[in-house]
């Protein structure tokens, strides 16, 4: 650069600078590569995914509110959200948070999620009658890891009683059962999930297993 | 240190008797660390491990006056190559202070390790360079427990310069001249000695390495004086700080310390944790049984206008918010077209998947039949063809993508089907954009890094579906690319060899200016047509035919150009010379992610010849691939390197930070750039922008159909 840097320059490098944080005009797609990189480089500066403050909706607020809610919480970063019913279909009901996560549920089991980072794509799992009865199961889970098709996953299963169990959920006491669900996998891959059927053989609460990357879900079924 | 007698004499057989002995079987097929030459290896040696398929890697290193860069990828299980920056200081040779030495590396991996037997390597060093470098090599390794790798090998050329046992005929010497020829008759004579080592990973973070070298440094020592070498033993400490970069400190040769630095990934996994971010899509909406609500499936709807022209603008608002434009609509009462411009998802699939998924919300239960055309500058690359009821009953199923592609058919395009409405916003429209760029010269003769930075300000003006202007000026602001004396000595036309008259350029410059046609001429057959300031050095006329149906392997094209060449200035003129350019090309999906090219033609400096290219694409975008040119300049015109050749490197945006993006960061390196074998820059090529959307790249990324 030879000798000492003008102060035109100086300014034209802060206005890069500034820039490079956003750009600008009509079409994003230009520069959405230095949005989203400085969005992650603040994530990564700001340090870990810090544990948003937990989210309490009273009995009252859920009763008001008519609509059905999933309360889930992301058992490693310990975020909470109460998710609304999006949709249903063929056995299957759909969740969304307001921050544009998904859960699918069969029965109260997950069969999907999206928007949690390595999601669960698709899967067979055991039906709440089999998880109610007991024995072995075998589950298929399918991701997307580094590859762009899904691959599967099996696990081994054993169904077990875990005996009575009285718990609170959003502020109402219900006498469950408790069930636990032993899988291993290939590759040594093993997990524990726990679910409490109410006397309508409703799942009103689980812990269930996602993938190496989100590890469990603690699900509740608020609704009366 | 004192070392027993036969080990000094024949450190290789020492270790590897001793590995044997030791032997208690493992198979844990350890991922071997990098060496200063950023191969696997030890400290300066090598190991008889591959790195593991697919893994790219980025190493610095540096002892005494030797510094080195290092670029390495793993092209197949058993195939690795490199290419090295390297720099020597004190080199006292009167006309270089320092020395600067480019070369590439290639390795085959002979056998696997086993559960008692070694894995075995067989390389060459700097096979194709100025032969500085050249060396050949055999090495085995053996895991002898968790964590420890023993290695023994024999070295030829550099590898066996030091305390060589034997001899296999003579070497011829090294002949600097242009270099970038094969050097076929050096590879594996002349003089062998072992070398060997002991690599020992103590736990996750810390490994330890001693090593016994077979290279004899005579030139950088003796004839340079650069260093002092004075001993075969190099040892080091190395520090793994995370999966992808790993650190080391060394002595080496008896007289330097050693640092380095290395950084891994691999492109076959995601970065951790992340996954593929990004808003979950919208549920699939099941459709009610015909039987208790008949009225839901009628088509009456079809005769009322006013119901089209609602959805119309219903299904243009939802695929907005998935970041995609709706360029026509044809909607009937059992089936619908849509062709969308998908601008956000780097899979194609997903697309598709979203834009499905918001037809089962909008539209009557009547329309079975999902047809999603995918459009690119005005291009319908092709037409996937859905069942509604295959997308309800999948949409929750187990491996329900696979399930639903066996039943999605994939065809040319064909044309706009009658009666189709075009949204009244789409033509003509006008974008354009600020933003900052940066322009990297990499491994230059006489300085590695040099880059600039500056503005672009970039415009597009879509006049109708198939005719667009495009024009884009940049301003540099700061930069370094133009700091060089250094001015072409090419005995060709100076077609590429005077770029550094255009990087001293400092104002505003019209970085291209083009009005471009695209068309479909019959199915399978795409053209385009480009007129004006096509490229930074080069301006004129570029016509182009490609022929690829949508799910063949095969796609041939032509390519006419006729060009002059741009002044320095980069503003509208133009210097005195013209050329007439153009290519045959032949593209080839060999499967398994390879992909293969052959151009044959003229090149901008009227050499005749023909390109040869390979690259290796990652479902996920990243592509890694190679190039070389052959043309009837020879070796003399052509000057130092020979022919031209090179490596060219595609990251996508959405790897490196898991949120949806087409954005891609592209990079060719080249160990020189000159006038041989040179071909025009012009933008929009056809068979890149054609390729995602046939069978190819939708079939390798299906999975994200239901992403």
């Amino acid at each position: 650069m030879g000798q000492g840097v003008p102060v035109k320059q100086i300014m034209a490098s802060a206005l890069v600078a500034l820039f490079a944080l956003n750009g600008c005009g009509s079409d994003k797609t230009d520069h959405e590569g230095f949005s989203i990189a400085t969005a992650v480089i603040g994530k990564a500066l700001s340090g870990k995914t810090a544990a948003p403050a937990p989210v309490v909706m009273s009995r009252a607020t859920i009763d008001q509110g008519g609509n059905p809610l999933l309360r889930a919480k992301i058992e490693r970063v310990g975020a909470i959200a109460f998710l609304g019913k999006i949709g249903e279909g063929r056995g299957v009901i759909s969740w969304a948070s307001v921050d544009g996560s998904s859960l699918s549920l069969r029965d109260g089991v997950v069969v999907a999620t999206r928007g949690l980072g390595t999601d669960l794509m698709s899967a067979a799992v055991p039906t709440a009658a089999q998880l109610a009865a007991g024995g072995a199961v075998q589950r298929q889970h399918f991701y997307l890891f580094g590859g762009e098709t899904e691959q599967e996953r099996r696990f081994d299963c054993r169904i077990q009683d875990g005996g009575p169990e009285r718990i609170v959920v959003a502020e109402l006491a219900y006498d469950t059962r408790h069930r636990v669900e032993t899988c291993t996998g290939s590759g040594g891959l093993t997990f524990e999930n726990h679910y409490w059927f109410d006397n309508r053989a409703i799942i009103r609460q689980s812990r269930q297993w996602i993938s190496p990357d989100v590890g469990f879900l603690e699900l509740q079924d608020p609704n009366r | 240190m004192r070392v027993p007698r036969v080990c000094r004499a024949l450190p290789g057989a020492c270790l590897l008797s001793a590995a044997l002995l030791l032997a208690a079987p493992a198979t844990a097929q350890t991922r071997p660390t990098l060496n200063f030459n950023g191969v696997p290896g030890l400290i300066d040696m090598p190991v008889g491990l591959p790195a593991p398929d697919g893994e790219f890697s980025f190493t610095l290193s540096r002892f005494g006056p030797i510094t080195r860069g290092n670029l390495s990828f793993q092209l197949t299980p058993r195939f690795g190559g490199s290419f090295r920056y390297v720099e020597v200081r004190n080199w006292n040779d009167g006309t270089f202070g320092t020395y600067y030495d480019r070369s590439f590396d290639l390795r085959y991996q002979l056998r696997f390790e086993s559960r008692y037997l070694p894995g075995v390597t067989v390389g060459m060093q700097d096979f194709i360079g100025t032969g500085l470098y050249s060396g050949e090599y055999i090495a085995a390794s053996k895991t002898v427990r968790p964590g420890l790798v023993v290695t023994a090998g024999l070295g030829w050329g550099r590898l066996g310069s030091y305390n060589p046992i034997g001899s296999l005929g003579v070497r011829p010497r090294i002949v600097i001249g242009q270099g970038g020829k094969a050097n076929l008759g050096q590879w594996f004579r002349g003089d062998m000695a072992p070398f060997a080592g002991v690599e020992w990973q103590v736990n996750d973070k810390l490994g330890v390495k001693v090593e016994y070298s077979s290279d004899d440094y005579h030139l950088e020592d003796t004839v340079r004086g650069a260093f002092d070498r004075r001993s075969p033993w190099n040892f080091g400490v190395e520090y793994q700080a995370t999966s992808a970069l790993r650190f080391g400190v060394y002595s080496l040769y008896g007289s330097e310390v050693g640092f380095s630095a290395a950084f891994a990934l691999n492109p076959k996994q995601r970065p951790r944790n992340y996954g593929i971010q990004g808003p979950a899509p919208l549920p699939v909406k099941q459709r009610p049984d015909p039987k208790q609500v008949p009225d839901a499936w009628s088509s009456a709807w079809s005769s009322q206008p006013a119901v089209a022209a609602g959805l119309q603008s219903i299904i243009a608002q939802g695929l907005a918010l998935d970041g995609m434009e709706l360029e026509a609509l044809s909607l009937q009462p059992t089936r619908v077209q849509v062709r969308l411009r998908n601008t956000r998802f780097d899979a194609e699939a997903q697309a598709f998947g979203r834009a499905v998924r918001l037809l089962t919300q909008v539209l009557p239960a009547s329309v079975e039949v999902f047809e999603i055309v995918p459009v690119v500058n005005g291009m319908p690359l092709s037409k996937v063809t859905f069942s509604r009821s295959d997308i309800e009953a999948l949409e929750m199923a187990p491996n329900g993508s696979a399930q639903l592609r066996a039943r999605t058919t994939l065809t040319d395009a064909g044309p706009l089907p009658a009666g189709s409405v075009t949204p009244e916003d789409a033509y003509p429209k006008f974008k354009w954009s600020l933003s900052p760029y940066t322009r990297l010269s990499l491994f230059d003769p006489s300085n590695p890094v040099r880059a600039d930075l500056g503005l672009r300000l970039s415009g597009e003006y879509r006049i109708t579906p198939w005719l667009r202007l495009n024009g884009s000026l940049t301003q540099k602001i700061v930069g370094s690319i133009g700091d060089t004396d250094r001015t072409s000595d090419s005995v060709l036309p100076h077609v590429r060899s005077d770029s550094v008259f255009y990087d001293k350029h400092y104002g505003l410059a019209v970085e291209y200016l083009t009005a471009s046609w695209l068309s479909r001429p019959a199915p399978d057959l795409y053209g385009r047509v480009t007129v004006g300031y096509l490229e930074r050095m080069y301006g004129g006329v570029s016509g182009e035919l490609l022929w690829k149906p949508v799910a063949s392997r095969l796609a041939l094209g032509v390519e006419a150009n006729y060009v002059a060449q741009r002044d320095f200035n980069q503003g509208f003129g133009f210097r005195d010379y013209r050329v007439a350019t153009g290519h045959v090309s032949a593209y080839y999906d060999l499967g398994r992610g390879y992909l293969a090219q052959v151009d044959v033609g003229r090149y901008l400096a009227g050499d005749v010849g023909a390109t040869f290219a390979l690259d290796r694409e990652f479902p996920n975008g990243w592509k890694v691939g190679a190039f070389a040119t052959l043309t009837d300049v020879s070796a003399a015109e052509f000057g130092e390197g020979s022919f031209d050749k090179g490596i060219r490197i595609t990251a996508p945006l959405a790897w490196i930070t898991g949120q949806p993006s087409r954005r891609q960061f592209f990079t060719t390196i080249r160990p020189l750039t000159r006038d041989g074998g040179a071909r025009l820059g012009v933008n929009g090529r056809l068979y890149e922008q054609i390729r995602s959307y046939h069978s190819g790249g939708i079939d390798a990324q299906w999975g994200r159909v239901f992403r």
